[in-house]
């Protein structure tokens, strides 16, 4: 006979909406209506955001009986509300109906725990007759049990008919030590052995957001360690970053996935020939047309860069005499050998790679052979030897060789001794950096060497912040969820659930996460504030200041049209010289007839009387506005046309043989703080610099001080 | 499943720091003798050093690296404002064209007429002069650098006296020197190094004698013993810029300021994205757009339907391009999805990014924890080290000392929060001191910290073995205050289950004489380690393929740096005694039987992926099978006559099913530990 196949688990959610649930927690001052409907929230969002295959129905009891009627398998239930009998993996219909359908009941009713329980069982029947065999069934009741008033024979038929579903009962709501009524409700929880717990410490348990459960993979390699001698070994991943915790997709503004799509072409440009009779006045511009060669089977070549030089090699000729540079002996599972062993001092905190650390552990398939024993051996002598192994890995056939150090351990629980595998550098990995070293030779002069004050406030500080155990389970042995996790959660249900206050939502939970991680600083802040007080004093920090600039934020439209007029601008000046030959014999012609390029305009305002400081000035004040605004891509693209700009003005004065007024501006824009924005613009590039004096003879600058005008002081 | 990744490059992109460094070789006529017999020149010697770091910088992936190159002493000088020296090679990024240069003149026999033909003959030249042309040409260039200069010579004084600071060629010298270091600039970063030749020549050590050498007064390091003349330009070219420039709030009132650096990074293949066609060399251009999958998998379903039809190659790219010009070109234009709960929710690029920000950049403390408490081994950040910055807070470095010297002493470790960026992930990280100076530890007074296991338990033999790793790595080894990153649970995978079956199946402890004979081999094989002892031969392949491509010669020499010790004869002779007693004490035998006429024969290495796929199998033994979970691939006549022939099994076997002959061929083996055989 076949094995059965297995369904997903299923689970009902019954939530106690009676009058009695309006009593209010001591501690949080919430109802318990208002603890129920927040751990069924969490026990659904948590499946929710997992994709956990798991099924859910929700429903209520102790609702009005003439307004709310639930009819599973030909019975009736009155005062029961059920949102969906159907079963389905948890979702935000659920969430909907939990925190915003569902109504506590205020009127006074006859108590019926009793109806409830036996709808939920029988909606838990009707699921099991269509999909037999789930691989789990719960009942999850949420109550505080103060108005329960079970008789001797309904008691026992409850007892009947959760027994007979095979559910397991959970009752969350019931203090501990309940007196009577609640005690009722314990009393039906164990009888069916079932547990109960009271909303504070299932709140603790159901306060983050579960990712998806991740396969545990495990990789079978054979250890040679010498030749003939094969240990077999087990790899596991212990640690690896985390990514995508939830899976987005790129999409257009209807939803629908977008992927890329790429075509490969090489492009060419073919100049029309000129016409050599056409009048140059009236010649159009050469037309560009794009050529394009499919090159899909056409055989390619790859260019690397050798310095400046582009080198093309064959990747067919790569292949067959270098293997692509793949040192792979290609034997099919990958290898593990032994390349030597070294002291555990020798493998030091800094050639710790961003990648996965992974448990060895000795295979399992002959646990009697020499060869496992020989492995177990091994292991125990590298421990007590304090030695790890620099073994040559490759994970498959056709993967690259990795360097990887082995490191021996034994778990203090259960006394098993294991490896464990990280990364090694290679020499092309590692930085040559030097650093200001803070151990000094009697010889040598001690810098920086603390006061005896000092050391004495650090001691302080570290002994009152010393993290508790709890604290250290969580901050430093990797029991925090991930933030990251936590938040993206949360904003997708407050969207959801909440599109109005998302936002806002939004942040008071990111404020949360942090004040959580905070929180052991926090409580030596409030409790021990003259320890901070003591550091300010002793160590005397001084950030340095820069004066601050009054920042004003731009609205893009208006930079947007500062832009634009610029633009124009900058095209008049772009125009070739032969138009504006023509556009200046026009002129003579027909005053005003045309535009002058930024070009001529200048040249007229310098001609004129003091036109010289004049247009320096302009220029100037037009920095000193644009340099108050935020910094952003939109105000970047603007100094690169102040930048034109700039250099539009030096040119006019060389052509003028003038330079005094122009070399005082770069000063300034040197010189001030207001202009420090855009300065550093300038000295970046070294677009602009100071009129020399092979440029103007008259000027006071040499050719040497104006290539290093920029230069930092 | 590869699990190669490959960090994303901080340094790298349109604004990375750029580097520039002049090599300034002495010119002297002592510079082209020969001061030992067979030796080579010491000119040639600074050839050689500049060839092997220039051929390096032209096989990485960065055109950030300027360098330029000046030979002193010479007649003449076509170059404005450089008097007396040759420019060999002008300052900017390097090409195979310059390295050819350097690599023709290293290899002329007559090296002094090769170097004549460029600059003619000898002539006294005033090195601040040459330093001063160095300065201008940095000067031309963005002030967000890193310059060098870095002089090669085997004169101990130029400057002609004994009492050589009255010298006014040394004053010149110092002035110009210093103006290249120019201290305290912000972003710009100078240095000046001096390589004595030949490398193996006269160092002092007592600080009285390194004060009557000339060069130590402008370079304290001319004489450090730490590294090779090799390294030491490595490290002059290496820009040492930190990746982020943090604030460090220990608490109200109390910040100061540090440099992040990352000591770790994975190198990466050379890049070969642009391609060319093989007949016209034509640049290869990609066009690529995001359009809807269901249109892309029509067009390509379309393209395979019309696969035998007149459409010709144009035709096909031209639909493509049709598609392509109505597509969504750039990324940023794409919204996010995500299908989960029943809902279909898309957030614009504003809401995605709003969703995942946090703001809390800098370092954060959060409260101290013992050392020992935080495990390295499983950090998933790659490792950084902060160093004070108290170019933006006065008394970063003071504040940063006393941390370090107290959280040394106690063996403690900062936890804080970290954000490198405003958008970076947030981590938690543990600040994790390191000092040189091993007796500064206070001693502990929980005597429970010892394994019990460790064969000594002597704390000296343990800093003694910390202090020898010191002087293995010295080059790695940095004081300061290390990020470890510390993972979250979601990055974690519990071990508890895995261990509780090894604890249930393997119920037999080894025994002394088991974990003896493992003491003894592994004793002999024990050796120090060092980062540099280990190329990536992958790596190391590519450049000597493009070394060869570009200068005709394989300047770097490609191979396996990857041997296993017992592929290397000395080091499999050092262990053989200690091999057969492994055979003899855990039983296997057998498999040494098995594996000897084999290993007589030698091994070749198989890079031809065309080869038969059975000879690949030829490799295994039938437990690597199993391990493998490769048993279920043979066929059943094969797995038959593996019984028959190893497992003392009849031939009745072959009326039963294939995996009832794996069953038989594994309890054999579970019968018989030492039995084993090649397939």
């Amino acid at each position: 006979m076949p094995p059965k196949k297995v369904s997903p688990g299923i689970t009902v959610i019954l939530i106690d909406a009676g009058s009695n649930m309006s009593v209010k927690d001591t501690e949080t001052g919430k109802s318990a209506f208002e603890n129920a409907i927040n751990a069924a929230d969490w026990i659904v969002s948590r499946k929710l955001f997992s994709k956990d295959p798991e099924l859910f129905s929700v429903m209520a009891y102790n609702l009005d009986p003439k307004e709310y009627k639930t009819e599973v398998g030909g019975q009736t239930f009155n005062g029961v509300q059920c949102q969906n009998e159907k079963f389905t993996p948890a979702s935000f219909d659920h969430l909907k109906f939990i925190t915003k359908e569902l109504q506590q009941n205020t009127e006074m009713i006859d108590p019926n725990f009793f109806k409830g329980v036996l709808g939920a069982v029988a909606v838990l029947k009707d699921q099991i007759e269509s999909y037999p065999n789930p691989s789990g069934i719960t009942l999850i009741v949420l109550t505080n049990g103060l108005n329960e008033n079970i008789r001797q024979e309904n008691f026992d038929l409850l007892v009947e008919a959760v027994s007979e579903s095979n559910a397991d009962l959970m009752i969350i709501g019931i203090d501990e030590n309940p007196e009577y009524p609640a005690s009722r409700v314990a009393e039906l929880a164990e009888t069916l052995e079932g547990r109960t717990y009271t909303f504070q410490n299932v709140a603790k348990m159901l306060s983050t957001f579960q990712a998806r459960q991740k396969s545990e993979r495990k990789y079978n390699k054979m250890w040679d360690i010498a030749p003939g001698i094969h240990l077999p070994v087990i790899f596991a991943l212990k640690s690896e970053k985390s990514t995508a915790l939830l899976k987005f997709k790129n999409a257009d503004s209807e939803g629908n996935e977008m992927v890329r799509l790429e075509q490969m072409h090489v492009e060419t440009d073919e100049v029309a020939p000129k016409d050599e009779f056409k009048s140059p006045v009236l010649e159009e511009k050469p037309k560009f047309q794009k050529n394009f060669k499919p090159v899909e089977n056409i055989k390619t070549m790859h260019g690397y860069n050798f310095g400046k030089s582009v080198i093309m090699m064959d990747p067919e000729y790569l292949k067959e005499k270098y293997n692509d540079h793949n040192f792979n002996e290609g034997q099919t599972g990958g290898v593990l050998k032994l390349i030597q062993f070294t002291k555990r001092a020798n493998i030091l905190d800094s050639y710790l790679l961003d990648a996965s650390a992974k448990t060895v552990l000795p295979a399992l398939n002959s646990p009697k052979s020499g060869a496992t024993k020989a492995t177990v051996s091994l292991i125990e002598a590298m421990l007590s030897l304090r030695v790890a192994a620099i073994c040559r890995y490759t994970f498959h056939a056709k993967s690259h060789v990795q360097l990887i150090a082995l490191l021996p351990h034994q778990d203090e629980e259960t006394g098993v001794f294991y490896l464990r595998s990280v990364k090694l550098p290679f020499s092309d990995d590692m930085r040559t950096l030097k650093f200001p070293k803070f151990s000094f030779d009697e010889e040598d002069e001690d810098l920086n060497k603390p006061t005896v004050a000092q050391l004495s406030a650090v001691d302080d500080l570290i002994d009152c912040m010393q993290l508790q155990e709890d604290e250290i389970s969580s901050l430093v042995e990797g029991g925090m969820s991930d933030p990251k996790l936590q938040m993206q959660c949360h904003f997708l249900k407050s969207l959801v659930l909440h599109p109005n206050d998302t936002f806002e939502n939004h942040s008071n939970r990111t404020n949360q996460i942090l004040d959580q991680i905070m929180a052991p600083k926090r409580r030596v802040e409030a409790e021990h504030p003259e320890i901070f007080q003591k550091l300010g004093r002793e160590f005397n920090l001084q950030p340095i200041q820069k004066t601050k600039r009054e920042r004003v934020t731009v609205e893009p439209e208006d930079l947007q049209t500062m832009i634009s007029e610029w633009t124009e601008k900058k095209q008049n000046m772009t125009q070739p010289d032969e138009v504006d030959d023509g556009a200046s014999q026009k002129k003579k012609k027909k005053p005003n007839a045309k535009k002058l390029t930024r070009k001529e305009e200048v040249q007229m305002d310098i001609m004129e009387d003091g036109g010289a400081s004049r247009v320096c000035s302009k220029i100037l004040e037009m920095i000193s506005n644009t340099c108050k605004f935020q910094p952003n891509g939109a105000v970047t693209e603007f100094f690169t046309l102040l930048v034109n700009e700039l250099n539009v003005i030096r040119s006019v004065f060389v052509e003028n043989s003038k330079c005094d007024e122009f070399n005082e501006l770069l000063k300034k824009l040197k010189d001030e703080e207001d202009f420090e924005p855009f300065a550093e613009v300038l000295s970046e590039e070294k677009s602009c610099n100071p009129i020399d004096s092979s440029e103007v003879s008259m000027s006071e600058v040499s050719v040497a001080n104006a290539a290093e005008f920029w230069e930092e002081d | 499943m590869d699990e190669t990744r490959f960090e994303d490059d901080d340094f790298e992109g349109s604004t990375a720091n750029k580097k520039y460094t002049f090599f300034i070789i002495d010119g002297n006529p002592a510079m082209f003798e020969t001061s030992k017999a067979g030796e080579p020149p010491e000119f040639k010697l600074a050839l050689k050093l500049i060839l092997d770091e220039i051929v390096r910088v032209c096989c990485s992936r960065s055109l950030n690296n300027h360098i330029g190159v000046i030979v002193t002493s010479t007649k003449n000088s076509e170059t404005e404002g450089l008097e007396n020296s040759t420019l060999l090679v002008p300052m900017g990024v390097l090409g195979q064209e310059e390295v050819n240069k350097i690599k023709e003149i290293a290899e002329e026999e007559n090296l002094l007429s090769a170097v004549n033909n460029y600059g003619g003959d000898h002539h006294k030249s005033d090195l601040s002069n040459v330093l001063n042309y160095c300065k201008r040409v940095f000067a031309s260039c963005s002030n967000t650098r890193h310059q060098s200069v870095i002089y090669l010579t085997n004169n101990r004084n130029p400057f002609e006296r004994d009492d050589f600071l009255e010298s006014s060629h040394f004053k010149r010298t110092k002035a110009a020197v210093t103006k290249i270091i120019g201290e305290g600039h912000r972003k710009t970063l100078g240095e000046f190094s001096v390589i004595m030749l030949p490398e193996d020549g006269y160092k002092p050590q007592d600080k009285d004698e390194k004060r009557k050498e000339p060069w130590y007064d402008l370079d304290t390091e001319v004489f450090s013993t730490e590294c090779d003349a090799a390294a030491r330009i490595r490290q002059k070219i290496t820009a040492q810029r930190s990746h982020a420039t943090l604030t460090v709030n220990v608490g109200p009132g109390v910040t100061f300021d540090v440099s992040v650096f990352s000591m770790v990074m994975e190198a990466k293949p050379l890049d070969h994205s642009q391609k060319y066609t093989r007949d016209t060399e034509e640049k290869i251009v990609k066009t690529s757009g995001y359009v809807k999958k269901e249109s892309k998998m029509e067009l390509e379903s379309t393209e395979i339907e019309t696969q035998d039809s007149v459409l010709d190659e144009t035709q096909k790219m031209l639909i493509r391009c049709k598609f392509l010009e109505d597509s969504i070109r750039n990324r940023r234009d794409l919204k996010k999805s995500i299908e989960i709960g029943g809902e279909k929710i898309i957030l614009d690029g504003d809401q995605y990014e709003y969703m995942n920000e946090v703001n809390s950049k800098g370092v954060d403390f959060v409260g101290f924890c013992s050392m020992s408490r935080v495990d390295r081994e499983t950090s998933v950040v790659s490792s950084k080290i902060i160093q004070p910055n108290d170019q933006t807070t006065l008394g970063s470095t003071a504040i940063y000392r006393t941390f370090l010297d107290r959280c040394w002493a106690r063996q403690q470790a900062i936890v804080c929060k970290y954000q490198s960026r405003s958008k970076q992930k947030m981590r938690l990280m543990a600040l994790v001191p390191f000092k040189k100076d091993m007796t500064l530890i206070e001693k502990r007074h929980e005597n429970g910290e010892d394994d019990d296991d460790m064969e000594d338990k002597k704390p000296d033999l343990l800093r003694l073995e910390q202090q020898r790793a010191q002087a293995d790595s010295s080059e790695w080894l940095h004081e300061g205050f290390m990020l470890v990153g510390q993972p979250f649970r979601e990055e974690l995978r519990d071990d508890f289950k895995r261990f509780e079956e090894q604890q249930n199946v393997l119920t037999e402890p080894s025994t002394e004489e088991q974990v003896n004979t493992m003491k003894q081999f592994v004793k002999r094989l024990t050796m120090s380690y060092n980062p540099s002892f280990y190329e990536n031969p992958r790596l190391l392949s590519e450049r000597s393929a493009l070394c060869l491509e570009a200068t005709g010669e394989e300047l770097i020499e490609r191979r396996d740096t990857l041997e296993p010790y017992y592929q290397i004869p000395k080091r499999l002779q050092r262990v053989g005694t200690e091999i057969e007693k492994i055979v003899e004490t855990f039983a296997l035998n057998d498999e040494i039987k098995e594996t000897k006429p084999k290993a007589s024969a030698g091994r070749k290495r198989k890079t031809d992926d065309d080869e038969p796929s059975t000879s690949k199998k030829a490799t295994m033994t039938i437990r690597d099978c199993i391990a493998a979970d490769k048993i279920g691939k043979f066929k059943k006549d094969e797995l038959l006559s593996m019984a028959v022939e190893h497992c003392e099994a009849s031939k009745s076997l072959k009326s039963k099913t294939k995996n009832d002959i794996i069953a038989v061929i594994e309890a054999y083996l579970d019968e018989n530990p030492s039995a084993t055989w090649n397939i």
